[in-house]
């Protein structure tokens, strides 16, 4: 059985503001030289599910595939560490996109041309842009039913998939024929840590590099939305030490300057 | 007379048989571990021996039980004529030590050490069963109390032995005054002649078979402490205390998840164990509640060698696990790795290393950490720094203060190695500003790494993520021996120790000093001004010595001279210097979460606001937030009253060299 897990290389969403550099021109957001990327939290528990399946099922064999810009090697073969078989990186200027639908339209691509795949999971959306748009399209695009929201994925009866999905207040269980594609949520786990010896044959292992020119990627829709502008807010602090003679006075005059300010608003004002 | 010399001959060698089988049990897994290489240098490492064992050094920091050993040590010591005696005369009635003394000072020794031993054993049976330290709390106390009337019917058997012997008009009488005392006791009730001789020889009797149980009893005994102690002080570790042994990743099993896997020095620890407690005495894991007490781990390791590889003849093995069965991993991640335990311990067993290396097991094989520092440890891989989620980067704390940035190829004379904590986490930067504050008031020449610095690895190291802490370490000596420096200077006591003392396994060999050195050099020298006269005197500042500072690199008094520097008076917490207690936050416990019932932090707090001191100062970015929270805690408690205020060294020199008023903006 082949599983799929989709992995997207993302600014790491820890890196402090000050460090986020603003390419204005190309509408887009760098981490900066010192703060290297990550994968996407919730595709590394994509790759948690996957290795639990792992677990509990013969021949299971995790494929991670990844597609954007400039892949930190080292970031992504994390994966391989951690266990995955194998790491298919699809590198293009064309991949560093906001838009779902090359993304989507390139994994499906990629998972037709390796022969398929028995269940695809995705994590429910990835951090930088928040558009959780990628799984569908590309569940869309090979025609396999979409279970969202997994904290618990298990296949029965090796030719479905059962998964418990992380409601508000409740679970819900689905289930579904394979091939299926799978999102899963971050109540699903932490990604493992990699045992060192792990972590050192993935070090001498390679990710396999695939072309975009080498895939039959189906054509986007046009027109898509555009992004028409891109801001990182500015925040600054002004200190005022508050004089008074006394705690209560201190307080009084706090609450004077909340109310000038307009930080507060007294009762009832809208 | 035939019948008893050949009873005696069998009851010896019974003994010596048997005594030897259970000796063979100890000494096969022993000689089966790996040994380090530790026999060299005979010098320091004897001069050890006579300064611990015999000058009882370490044993003499508790006087009361320092003086029963010494009294039950030497007394043993001398004692051992009367071994000779009674085995060479139990064997050949011809032998005799007349020729060497035998029956004059050897006698008189004899008798005034049997006396002392007493003593020694009557004050050892005090403490254990009257006075009871909490330190024996999960000692063997059977075992103690059979070691002590054993050691007591050796003394009396010898001593009524040689007091018939005199009562039979032994020429020896006039050397030997209380076994004369003893006699005349015996003399006047009657018994002289052959029935003096009958009661020497069953009193030698009780003598011989006190000292063959004694034999036969030791090898299960904590006792065996008087055959492996002396070793085991020898082979005690020479490195400096802050450097762990790099393990070789590329082996095929990582740490210690095996008990088979121990060297041989560290299964030596295993039976040298007295069960003394002093360790558990100090460690502030145990004072917290916390499932860990050095004492109990020794013991627990130890009584897990034996039941897994000593007993069944060959059938050496695998029998229950060491990890999660014999010692628990919460044991094994409770510890702070404050060293208090090793720098307390008589026998000089190692507590650290052999943590830390089934940490290595749970770390780098077993991938079980605890949510906390997995976290923390997968950020200095990510980020190259444990605070995940800080919101600000390196360069933030400095910002306005426009200090250079030492590029490759550049030179400067001290290179300030700022750490993460100071330039990440907005209390400790203020340590970083006044330390820039003050080197400039100095003079000084320095300059910081910047972006370029990385997390030196030293909580990754001590969590067990030793592969992380290698990484760290190629990484920061490549960018540290691409630039030129007299000298590194760091806030922070474990990269401190880290850069001194655990690069040069790697290639990185720096002048590496903790900034209360340096501060405390430009004062003497004069390099900093004076404090300004003002009419408020600094008044009492509690001090917490940092354990990687203090007992790790034995830097007590900089510190402190730093603070008395400015006038301020140092008030001495009862836990100071080499017994100071952790803040908890070493060994990565700053990153773990700590249950509310069992803060190391909120104890130390409460020892410091036990001084009455307004102001504890301290020599670290890790104490300082931990004292900070515990202070804050401390003063909850203690039924809300303000907390005490916690400051770096660096922050309160700078505060007194720039007057009061200053202090409030920095
Ligand atoms: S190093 Fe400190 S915390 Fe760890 S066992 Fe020893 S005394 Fe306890
Ligand atoms: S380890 Fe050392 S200090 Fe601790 S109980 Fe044993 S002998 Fe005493």
């Amino acid at each position: 059985m082949r599983v799929v897990v989709c992995l997207k290389q993302v600014i790491d969403p820890l890196t402090p503001a000050t460090a986020l550099v603003l390419d204005a021109s190309a509408k887009k957001i760098r981490g900066g030289a010192a703060n290297p990327p990550v994968i996407n939290g919730f595709d590394e528990q994509g790759i948690e599910a996957a290795l639990r399946l792992r677990e509990t099922n013969e021949d299971v064999e995790i494929v991670c595939v990844a597609v954007g810009e400039r892949f930190n090697n080292d970031v992504m073969k994390r994966s391989l560490a951690v266990g995955a078989d194998q790491l298919i990186l699809v590198q293009d200027p064309s991949l560093d996109t906001w838009n779902a639908y090359p993304i989507a339209a390139t994994l499906a691509a990629v998972i037709r041309q390796i022969g398929g795949a028995d269940l695809v999971i995705c994590g429910r959306q990835g951090s930088d842009w928040d558009n959780g748009l990628t799984p569908f399209i590309l569940a869309e695009q090979l025609g396999m039913p979409l279970l969202t929201l997994a904290k618990r994925v298990s296949i029965t009866g090796e030719t479905r998939i059962e998964i418990e999905r992380a409601l508000a207040d409740g679970s819900m269980t689905m289930d579904a024929a394979l091939p299926a594609v799978v999102t899963v949520t971050s109540e699903l786990g932490a990604l493992r840590m990699p045992s060192v010896s792990a972590r050192l044959t993935a070090a001498r292992k390679q990710p396999r590099q695939i072309a975009l020119a080498e895939l039959d990627v189906a054509a986007t829709p046009s027109p898509a939305p555009e992004v028409v502008d891109l801001t990182i807010p500015v925040t600054s602090r002004i200190c005022t030490f508050i004089e008074a003679a006394d705690g209560p006075g201190a307080g009084a005059r706090l609450a004077e300057i909340l109310l000038q300010t307009g930080a507060v608003r007294l009762g009832g004002e809208r | 007379m035939r019948t008893e010399l050949a009873l005696r001959l069998a009851v010896i060698f019974v003994a010596f048989v048997w005594a030897g089988f259970r000796f063979e049990r100890l000494a096969r897994p022993l000689f089966a571990a790996p040994a380090e290489a530790r026999l060299r240098p005979f010098g320091p490492r004897a001069w050890g021996v006579v300064v611990n064992v015999f000058g009882h050094a370490r044993l003499l920091r508790k006087p009361y039980a320092g003086l029963l050993h010494a009294a039950m040590f030497f007394g043993f010591l001398f004692l051992l004529t009367a071994v000779a005696q009674v085995f060479g005369q139990g064997v050949s009635p011809l032998f005799d030590l007349d020729a060497v003394g035998g029956s004059t000072w050897i006698a008189f020794g004899q008798d005034v050490f049997a006396v002392l031993l007493l003593t020694g054993v009557a004050m050892a049976a005090f403490q254990r069963g009257v006075w009871k330290p909490e330190r024996f709390m999960g000692s063997n106390q059977r075992d103690a109390a059979i070691i002590l009337c054993l050691i007591t019917a050796v003394v009396v058997g010898m001593l009524m032995q040689n007091a018939f012997r005199v009562a039979g008009g032994d020429p020896s009488a006039r050397w030997r005054p209380v076994s004369s005392l003893i006699a005349a006791a015996i003399v006047s009730s009657g018994v002289t002649g052959t029935a003096a001789a009958h009661g020497a020889t069953a009193f030698a009797w009780m003598h011989m078979l006190a000292i063959l149980a004694f034999l036969v009893y030791i090898p299960g005994s904590k006792h065996l402490h008087m055959l492996v102690g002396i070793p085991n002080v020898y082979l005690r570790d020479l490195k400096p205390a802050g450097r762990l042994v790099t393990p070789d990743l590329e082996q095929p099993t990582l740490g210690l998840s095996d008990i088979g896997q121990l060297g041989r020095k560290q299964t030596l620890d295993l039976y040298a164990c007295t069960e003394c407690g002093r360790c558990q005495e100090l460690c502030p894991a145990f004072a917290s509640g916390k499932p860990l007490s050095p004492k109990l781990l020794i013991m627990n390791l130890r009584d897990h060698l034996l039941k897994t590889r000593g007993v069944g003849g060959h059938r050496a093995g695998l029998r229950g696990a060491l990890i999660g069965g014999a010692v628990a991993e919460e044991t094994i991640w409770s510890c702070t790795t404050c060293r208090a335990c090793m720098e307390a311990c008589p026998l000089f067993i190692e507590h650290v290393p052999k943590i830390v290396d089934m940490r290595r097991h749970l770390a780098m094989e077993a991938g079980r950490v605890p949510d906390g520092i997995s976290g923390a440890m997968l950020s200095i891989e990510q980020r190259g720094h444990p605070w995940a989620g800080t919101r600000f980067s390196r360069l933030d704390w400095c910002r306005d203060l426009g200090v250079r940035v030492l590029a490759p190829g550049e030179a400067t004379d001290t290179l300030l190695w700022v750490g993460c904590t100071a330039a990440l986490d907005a209390r400790a930067q203020k340590v970083a500003r006044a330390l820039v504050r003050l080197l400039r008031a100095a003079g000084a020449d320095f300059a910081i790494l910047g972006e370029d610095e990385k997390c030196t690895g030293d909580s990754a190291r001590r969590t067990g993520n030793d592969y992380l802490f290698q990484m760290q370490a190629a990484a920061n000596i490549e960018t540290l021996n691409a630039r030129s420096f007299r000298q590194i200077v760091s806030i922070c006591p474990h990269c401190v120790n880290t850069l001194k003392n655990e690069y040069a396994d790697f290639g990185g060999a720096y002048d590496v000093l903790h900034h209360s050195q340096l501060l405390s050099g430009l004062m003497e020298n004069g390099r900093l001004p004076g404090p300004p006269k003002s009419d408020s005197a600094p008044g009492a500042v509690a001090f917490h010595d940092p354990c990687y500072l203090g007992r790790y690199n034995g830097e007590f008094d900089a510190p402190r001279a730093v603070l008395g520097g400015f006038g301020a008076t140092v008030a001495e917490m009862e836990r100071s210097r080499g017994r100071s207690f952790c803040c908890g936050g070493g060994g990565g416990r700053a990153f773990a979460v700590e249950p509310p019932d069992q803060r190391i932090n909120v104890i130390r707090a409460q020892q410091a606001r036990a001084t009455g001191a307004p102001v504890v100062a301290t020599a670290c970015p890790f104490c300082l937030l931990m004292l900070d929270d515990g202070c804050k805690t401390a003063a909850r408690n203690d039924g809300g009253g303000a907390p005490q205020q916690v400051r770096d060294i660096a922050e309160l020199l700078d505060d007194a060299l720039r007057g009061a008023g200053a202090a409030a903006i920095s």
